[in-house]
């Protein structure tokens, strides 16, 4: 999910041809680009939720793996985090695996605390294991090792989630603003998260795991 | 803020840049992360074996 423009997809097609691979975006101009050079996989412009409501196939568990990486964050609300924990659920094998990294901002972390998990809570309950692949530790130190000062273990009810910490991370308002003047004038109006500048991320998201079904 | 505004946010950003950069996984300089980080990514997929758990409050060294 958040295939963008299918640097992944590309990559994992070349790998497993046995693999059937679905990559959704919500940007119609990035599933153009990725069309370019995904041959074989299915390409969406759309969110999960449309996804499942629209294209999803069966009633349920089509998927052995969801890989979400850069998405979450820009999510508008907890509650359609929820749904979009929810629909993945629904559309993930029995024994499936949800894989969702991402980085936060501090706005996102705060809401998650104030807010009890309980959707999450109830579809993940006791089975969530923090996960760090290791590409993720070779992420990391090409994006900005230098400001990469550990890990913090954050609570929320009964899930522990591992949080690298970040000191400025994925946007870099300085390359926002010489890109154009449309889109700046774009992401200032319509994108609530960004408009407090400086940019900071300072926490690497949590990685989570659902492993099979509950 | 709705999803349309997030997704209208993203149309107007991949339409202004160029295709190497649409999918702003940039590094700190602005500039596009190597395919190799790329190749990595999808390498662990493809393997599902290469994940490192970690027991609640245990620290990794960079």
């Amino acid at each position: 999910m958040g295939c963008g423009t299918g640097r992944i997809v590309s990559n994992l097609e070349a790998l497993r041809p046995d693999y059937d691979i679905v990559g959704i975006d919500f940007s119609d101009e990035q599933i153009l680009a990725a069309q370019s050079v995904c041959f074989r996989s299915d390409l969406f412009a759309c969110d999960s939720i449309e996804y499942e409501k629209k294209y999803f196939s069966r009633t349920s568990g089509e998927f052995d793996l969801i890989f979400v990486h850069g998405v979450t964050q820009y999510f508008p609300s907890n509650d359609y985090l929820f749904q979009f924990l929810n629909s993945s659920y629904r559309m993930l094998k029995t024994g499936g695996n949800l894989i969702l990294i991402d980085c936060s901002v501090d706005w996102y972390l705060e809401e998650m605390k104030s807010k009890p998990q309980v959707t999450l809570l109830s579809i993940l309950k006791s089975r969530i294991r923090v996960l760090v692949p290791k590409f993720i530790l070779s992420f990391i130190r090409r994006i900005k090792k230098k400001s990469v000062e550990g890990y913090v273990v954050e609570s929320f009810g009964n899930i522990d989630l591992l949080v690298p910490i970040f000191d400025g991370f994925w946007i870099n308002p300085q390359s926002i603003e010489d890109y154009s003047e449309r889109y700046f004038t774009s992401y200032q109006m319509n994108f609530q998260p960004f408009k407090h500048k400086p940019i900071r991320y300072k926490k690497f998201r949590p990685i989570f795991q659902l492993q099979g079904k509950i | 803020m709705k999803i349309d505004a997030i997704k209208n946010y993203w149309n107007v950003v991949s339409k202004a840049l160029p295709v190497e950069k649409k999918d702003h996984w940039l590094d700190d300089s602005g500039e596009p992360l190597d395919a190799q980080l790329f190749e990595e990514i999808a390498e662990y997929l493809a393997s599902g074996e290469n994940l490192v758990q970690y027991a609640g409050g245990a620290e990794e060294e960079f």
